[in-house]
């Protein structure tokens, strides 16, 4: 049965910008600094590959032999993308997972156009990151939703990786949400990188469901991965819900920390509370960063 | 304990193996989860990782419930079925104590009976109908062996020990009065020839008349006119049983047993029935007195007001012997020792209190209007046995006109060659059972909540 957002979702919709600058927050926000203009200074940071040579402080580099490159206050709103992990990790379509994960991007993007931010909507699914769209207007708010609501079932493994070859952001800069479970091992550090590159940031929405922090397990069973479709036969389910737990945090932890060590934005996303709570909260908070 | 239905026990290796089986299937079903990942790792760090031993053990325990309801199922219960007592019913005549070789018949008889059941028994020695009272005490369930030195037919099932020996003996085997009131007397013997001698002792006049040579096996009729009481013996060489050779006849005189105008309906028909008793409602002289009036002796039942009265189960005794198997009395009444006369219990139910004797008469604790016990066997023999009891009876014998004290061969066994034994089929005994099945669910349910509980899960 195909997915579809009800009235009561869009209705929300309206309200949320609103929220979100109640809030503080804004989609520039969560990029961790308004930048990516060419005309007024704002920052240096350390060179990295793929960074235009011309923003290059060459100066800086006399004086201190290092390469720092220049960042500038935008001047334009810069794109918003948003990568949706659709592995089969995610969830079955229908599930709570699969509807928060749509629910937040949706909101996303509808605050995005709100703020006259171009909206790029990715899916990460086998074969690797496709993007499936393209918005700059607030009246293509209905194609985004629609589109999102046509999403195939989440299917296949992880493929996050193939966001190293993300293309550099514009001159107006780009903030990229990707919102993912991360059951990836190892977490991919160089998308990290391709997602500060140039005039860009990020933000990593670590989605965990009730249901995951939370699991039942029977004593004895066989747990089969969705993605690898690997089996494992769990002897003592009490035993192992105890080593699951810290798992999980650690698991947490880890994606945490890779955020904040390539300045990228963090926030948890679940299914404990609405989705507007979820997006002004990481909104709000990267937008206090900035 | 025993089990009323203990095929349902077969149903036990199949449930286990069924449960094991679903669990096995439970534990190899796939179960999609989406952070597959991170329990992978967790396995892997885990410390201790299970045997499989464990896991077995466990579901073996979660089948006991399932076992435990199973063995309900099978219907334990608690009986008290230990091996119930055979009853020999020994023949109580004259001619049992025949000594041969030292040893009487009756010893005999039970030796005999002995061999022929497993378990306890119980000799009961009695004058009664032997036939009837085996019938009785079968139906009850109770194993009965009749041993005796007469030719009886007694039930199917019965069992039977028939007493022989080559002992020469002479005795009187029938005796009566005719209806002319004429003495009837009928001598037999066995191994034993030569003239018999006729003696009348305890005639009015004092001295006993002596009869020579009276016939073998045929009624002898002397005189005998307007005698109350008279001792008959006969006499003859090597006779070994001096026991079977003298009886003692009384005139029969009817008794009266006076009721009150309403009431007490099945003794009136117990004593109504009985052939040596009238009885009347109203006032007016009696030799027995239901309840309270003018009489020679009195029976009260069910007196004693303000006792609680109990349901009783169990066999009738009487003064220490069996009269009947088992018998159940709904409404038993406790014995109320009035004026400090606790009396004497002359029978007993299932060991508690049924007739007390007092001094002034007998006390029946329970009201048999009020139960169907009139309707059991035992309520005329104990309605007889009543009369006994109060004294009514005299001496001797109560030999009504046309009456024989003793019927043909009583004294004298008529088996010349061979002994007869047969062991009693003994009926399934009705035993009393605690059935254990209501505590036997509430413990499996009680194993359910403790063994099947979830112990993983989130939350």
């Amino acid at each position: 049965m195909a997915f579809r957002f009800d009235d009561d979702y869009r209705a929300r919709l309206l309200a949320l910008p609103t929220l979100v600058r109640r809030g503080g927050g804004s989609p520039e926000g969560a990029a961790g600094a308004l930048k990516g203009g060419r005309v007024e200074f704002h920052d240096h940071r350390p060179y990295v590959q793929g960074d235009d040579v011309r923003d290059v402080d060459w100066h800086g580099y006399l004086r201190l032999d290092q390469l720092f490159v220049k960042e500038y206050a935008k001047d334009e709103a810069p794109e918003v993308v948003i990568v949706l992990d659709r592995s089969a990790s995610m969830g079955a379509s229908g599930s709570s997972k699969d509807r928060v994960a749509r629910e937040v991007a949706g909101g996303l993007a509808y605050v995005a156009l709100a703020s006259r931010s171009p909206v790029s909507v990715m899916v990460c699914a086998e074969g690797g990151p496709v993007t499936v769209g393209l918005w700059r207007s607030h009246r293509k708010v209905d194609h985004v939703l629609s589109m999102i609501e046509g999403l195939g079932d989440p299917d296949g493994r992880t493929h996050l990786a193939g966001l190293r070859h993300l293309r550099p952001p514009s001159a107006s800069g780009r903030v990229a949400f990707v919102l993912s479970d991360f059951l990836v091992d190892p977490l991919p550090v160089e998308v990290m990188v391709a997602l500060a590159r140039g005039s860009g940031s990020g933000c990593l929405l670590h989605l965990v469901t009730e249901d995951e922090r939370h699991p039942v397990v029977p004593e004895a069973c066989t747990l089969v991965d969705p993605e690898s479709r690997g089996r494992l036969v769990v002897p003592d389910g009490a035993a192992l819900l105890r080593a699951y737990a810290e798992e999980l945090a650690a698991h947490e932890e880890a994606v945490a920390r890779l955020a904040g060590a390539h300045s990228l934005g963090f926030g948890r996303v679940g299914d404990a509370h609405l989705f507007e709570r979820t997006i002004v909260n990481v909104l709000a908070e990267r937008g206090t960063r900035a | 304990m025993t089990l009323l239905r203990p095929e349902a026990l077969l149903a036990l290796p199949a449930l286990v193996a069924l449960l094991l089986w679903a669990r096995h299937r439970a534990r190899r079903r796939p179960r999609p989860e989406t952070t597959w990942m991170l329990f992978a790792r967790a396995l892997e760090r885990m410390p201790d990782v299970p045997t499989r031993r464990r896991p077995v053990v466990r579901d073996l325990l979660r089948v006991l419930p399932a076992a435990v309801v199973v063995l309900a199922l099978a219907r334990p219960a608690l009986s008290d079925r230990t091996p119930r007592e055979a009853v020999f019913l020994v023949d109580g005549t004259a001619s049992m104590g025949t000594l041969a070789e030292g040893i009487s018949r009756r010893a005999r008889g039970v030796a005999a009976a002995k061999a022929l059941v497993s378990g306890p028994f119980r000799v009961v020695e009695t004058l009664d109908d032997l036939e009837g009272l085996a019938t009785d005490h079968a139906r009850v369930g109770e194993p009965v062996v009749v041993v005796t030195d007469r030719q009886l037919d007694v039930a199917a099932g019965v069992g039977f020990v028939g007493v022989v020996d080559r002992v020469p003996n002479a005795g009187i085997t029938a005796c009566g009065v005719a209806a002319g009131g004429k003495l009837l007397v009928r001598v037999s013997g066995v191994h034993l020839r030569g003239p018999v001698t006729l003696t009348l002792g305890g005639l009015e006049g004092g001295e006993p008349v002596t009869i020579e040579s009276v016939p073998w096996r045929r009624v002898f009729s002397p005189a005998l006119d307007g005698v109350d009481r008279v001792v008959v013996g006969v006499r003859t060489d090597g006779d070994a049983n001096p026991a079977d050779d003298v009886v003692t006849l009384t005139r029969h005189r009817r008794l009266t047993i006076g009721f009150p105008p309403g009431g007490h309906d099945a003794l009136w028909r117990a004593f109504h029935a009985h052939p040596r008793v009238d009885v009347f409602r109203g006032d007016g002289p009696c030799d027995l007195r239901i309840g309270d009036g003018e009489g020679a002796a009195r029976l009260r039942v069910a007196p004693e007001a303000g006792t609680s009265p109990r349901r009783v189960s169990g066999p009738l005794a009487c003064e220490g012997t069996s009269l009947t198997g088992e018998l159940t009395l709904g409404a038993l009444h406790r014995l109320d020792p009035r004026d400090g006369d606790a009396g004497v219990v002359v029978a007993r139910v299932g060991g508690e209190p049924l007739v007390v004797r007092r001094s002034d008469g007998l006390v029946l604790l329970q009201d048999p209007d009020t139960s169907t016990w009139p309707n059991h066997p035992s309520f005329p023999l104990l309605c007889a046995r009543m009369l006994s009891w109060l004294g009514l009876k005299g001496g001797g014998a109560l030999v009504p006109d046309g009456d024989a004290v003793l019927s043909e061969g009583e004294t004298a066994g008529p088996w010349l060659e061979a002994a007869v034994s047969r062991a009693p089929r003994g009926a399934d005994p009705v035993e009393r059972r605690i059935f254990l099945d209501g505590w036997i669910y509430g413990l499996a349910a009680l194993l359910a909540l403790l063994l099947l509980k979830p112990r993983s899960g989130g939350g």
